[in-house]
């Protein structure tokens, strides 16, 4: 679990006040990490890119430690409360450089559905192009062109919209390309926070969760459904693993998320103040994280594979 | 509402004021001062003693006390560059003193007659708050030696559980409140322990979840049943006058994780906005703890998602078995003293 770890790690360097965000993507990473290795064929497409941080740490780059995501903020847009209003839509982008160490590889094209998306990912110098495509829609680019396409976010799609899409990424995949994703189990079903606690009221349930229950299980298949899946979709799996366990998941779904906004205010207006020492204080902040969450890195012991909530494939063409 | 007109959210609320880093600490004392008030702790006959005042917070707003908005128990948290991310466990970051602190508290109008306390720091916080006449340091497990025997009308007790040797201590209650006096407990079920952290996180490193659990499963397995605390009690001399349940497994639940776990990285925040943005602080904090209050509501309802049966808490009015049960049961010799008398 040392890359686990060390994805942890870097990733609270920009979510360090997503704890439970930065840790649930370093076991989804960590599982892509052990599933592609380090070869990725080229060209190479990342459908859903979103800012392009995960995959520039993925790919071993690292930020200055003084970056997060939170400095481009407006904080006017931040509403008091959780509403499903996205905090990160208006942000002031500068040109900044972000980079300490540069990411060892370069897609060749990275496909997001917001243009503040594309203009924070154009900064990483990972991409070598960047495109805006609507979520649910197809891939902007010719027909059997990339080796490998790497789709983080598919899940996101509505049922019906999945397999529409995938024919739409199936399209632009080389006969003996590669598709690379990530989707939850159906145990993901079992082990959903709020079923299980379904006295809270429906709005309060909606505001905490702020649309994540829907999109951990509108996809929950069992890993023979998934294959049956891909079967009736022209694809076959070459290679497959598991991740996350039921633990990890419960902490994502809460997490700190419902204080966010006051964290944000408190710590914006120190960042203005008294910038070393609000330096200083997100080093303690981060150093206490890694201590209080590593353990939730490593995989419970005595964990079966029936126990972890998400799957990562690699898929190819049935028939190139 | 019962409970003498204040509802969990006045005290959630109250309590949030003081405890505003930790609010799932916040949540759990309204549970239980809310059952306590329930249980008139608040008006025991007299003279009454305090078991266990702790700072003193708890027995303050259980008088129906308020404090001030700067009013603050971080205020005097020191964390030490040594105790930084060293762990959790053995470092008890309340237990130091800023010499010179008053808090401008309302005065209560009942106050516990006799107050124990078994940390030096405690007699100094709690003594802030005027909610007891007297109070004293105490050795815990050692005999209530200072108090004559059937000398207090009533006693409100709610860290018994933490006691090691519960009969001994029940014993000592039994022999120092009068005959119809009133003893006011709280104590685990059996249940609780099913519901720890430590079950959850069941399979990961046993270290880290020692430090996040800080004891405390430790004393969830002192829980019982209803049928299990009636034993001790009776075996200990006291018999059951009244009895209910409390705390929803969902409180519980956000109680086992909360914010603990962030504990130093939250001071260090309140430490320098306090420093470096003074006039600002207050609003940051009025804001945070208007989130919390939003945010807990659904957990300060009566049931929270548990029927009264599935709540994992009970708590208690106990009264002196009468001596002819005692006994009837070998606890009074012949010649009327009680055995175990310290």
């Amino acid at each position: 679990m040392i890359i686990t770890r060390k994805l942890f790690r870097s990733l609270l360097i920009p979510w360090w006040l997503r704890p439970e965000r930065a840790l649930w993507d370093a076991h989804a990473f960590a599982a892509i990490v052990r599933l592609t290795g380090k070869k990725i064929r080229r060209p190479c497409l990342e459908y859903g890119c979103t800012d392009g941080t995960y995959s520039f740490l993925l790919h071993g780059g690292e930020l200055k430690f003084s970056y997060d995501d939170y400095c481009e903020l407006n904080l006017k847009s931040v509403p008091f409360g959780c509403s499903r209003k996205d905090f990160f839509r208006q942000p002031k982008i500068s040109p900044k450089q972000v980079i300490r160490k540069k990411a060892k590889f370069t897609i060749d094209l990275g496909v997001s559905w917001k243009p503040y998306h594309l203009k924070k990912a154009a900064r990483l110098g990972l991409y070598k192009k960047l495109a805006l495509c609507r979520l649910g829609n197809g891939v902007p680019s010719p027909k059997k062109h990339f080796a490998t396409i790497w789709a983080p976010n598919l899940f996101w799609n509505r049922p019906e919209r999945f397999a529409v899409v995938m024919r739409s990424l199936q399209k632009s995949l080389l006969a003996n390309g590669r598709l690379i994703l990530i989707v939850p189990d159906a145990a993901q079903k079992k082990y959903e926070f709020w079923d299980s606690h379904p006295s809270v009221p429906l709005h309060y349930r909606k505001e905490l969760d702020r649309g994540i229950r829907q999109n951990l299980l509108q996809n929950a298949k069992s890993n023979q459904a998934w294959r049956a899946f891909f079967k009736r979709n022209g694809w076959r799996v070459s290679k497959h693993e598991k991740f996350l366990p039921p633990l990890v998941g419960w902490v994502y779904q809460i997490g700190l998320r419902p204080l966010f906004p006051n964290f944000l205010k408190i710590f914006m207006e120190l960042r203005k103040r008294n910038y070393r020492a609000f330096l200083k204080m997100k080093k303690n902040w981060i150093q206490s994280m890694l201590k209080n969450l590593d353990p939730l890195c490593e995989l419970p012991k005595k964990s079966g594979l029936h126990r972890l909530l998400w799957h990562a494939y690699e898929i190819r063409r049935d028939r190139p | 509402m019962k409970s003498g007109a204040i509802g969990r959210k006045d005290l959630f609320r109250r309590l949030l004021g003081g405890l505003w880093l930790r609010p799932e600490s916040a949540l759990w004392y309204s549970h239980m001062l809310y059952a306590a008030r329930k249980f008139s702790a608040h008006r025991l006959p007299r003279p009454c003693l305090d078991f266990g005042c702790m700072d003193g917070l708890n027995s303050f707003l259980l008088m129906n006390g308020t404090t001030p908005e700067k009013f603050d128990i971080f205020d005097e948290v020191r964390i030490a560059k040594s105790d930084s991310c060293s762990g959790l466990v053995g470092n008890d970051y309340y237990d130091r003193i800023k010499v010179g602190t008053r808090w401008e508290v309302t005065r209560v109008r009942r106050k516990f007659d006799l107050g124990l306390v078994w940390k030096k720091s405690h007699m100094t916080k709690a003594g802030r708050f005027g909610a007891h006449k007297n109070l004293f340091l105490w050795k815990p497990g050692s005999p209530l030696r200072d108090i004559p025997s059937s000398s207090l009308g009533g006693v409100w007790a709610p860290n018994l559980y933490w006691m090691q040797d519960l009969s001994q201590i029940l014993r000592e209650f039994a022999r120092v409140v009068r005959p119809q006096g009133r003893v006011v407990t709280i104590g685990p079920d059996a249940s609780l322990s099913e519901n720890m952290l430590a079950r959850l996180c069941k399979g990961y490193d046993a270290r880290w979840l020692q430090r996040l659990d800080r004891g405390r499963s430790e004393n969830a397995k002192k829980g019982k049943t209803l049928e299990g605390w009636n034993r001790l009690f009776r075996r200990s001399g006291l018999q059951i006058l009244r009895h209910e349940r409390f705390l929803p497994p969902a409180v519980n639940l956000a109680y086992e994780i909360g914010l603990r776990p962030m504990f130093e990285a939250l001071v260090e925040m309140r430490n320098l906005a306090l420093r470096e943005f003074p006039g600002k602080y207050l609003s940051f904090k009025r804001d945070w703890i208007r989130r919390l209050l939003h945010l807990s509501a659904p957990l300060l309802r009566d049931s929270s998602g548990a029927s009264k049966g599935g709540q994992l808490w009970h708590i208690f009015e106990l009264t002196p078995l009468p001596a002819k049960k005692l006994l009837g049961q070998g606890r009074i010799s012949q010649s009327g003293n009680k055995k175990g008398r310290a």
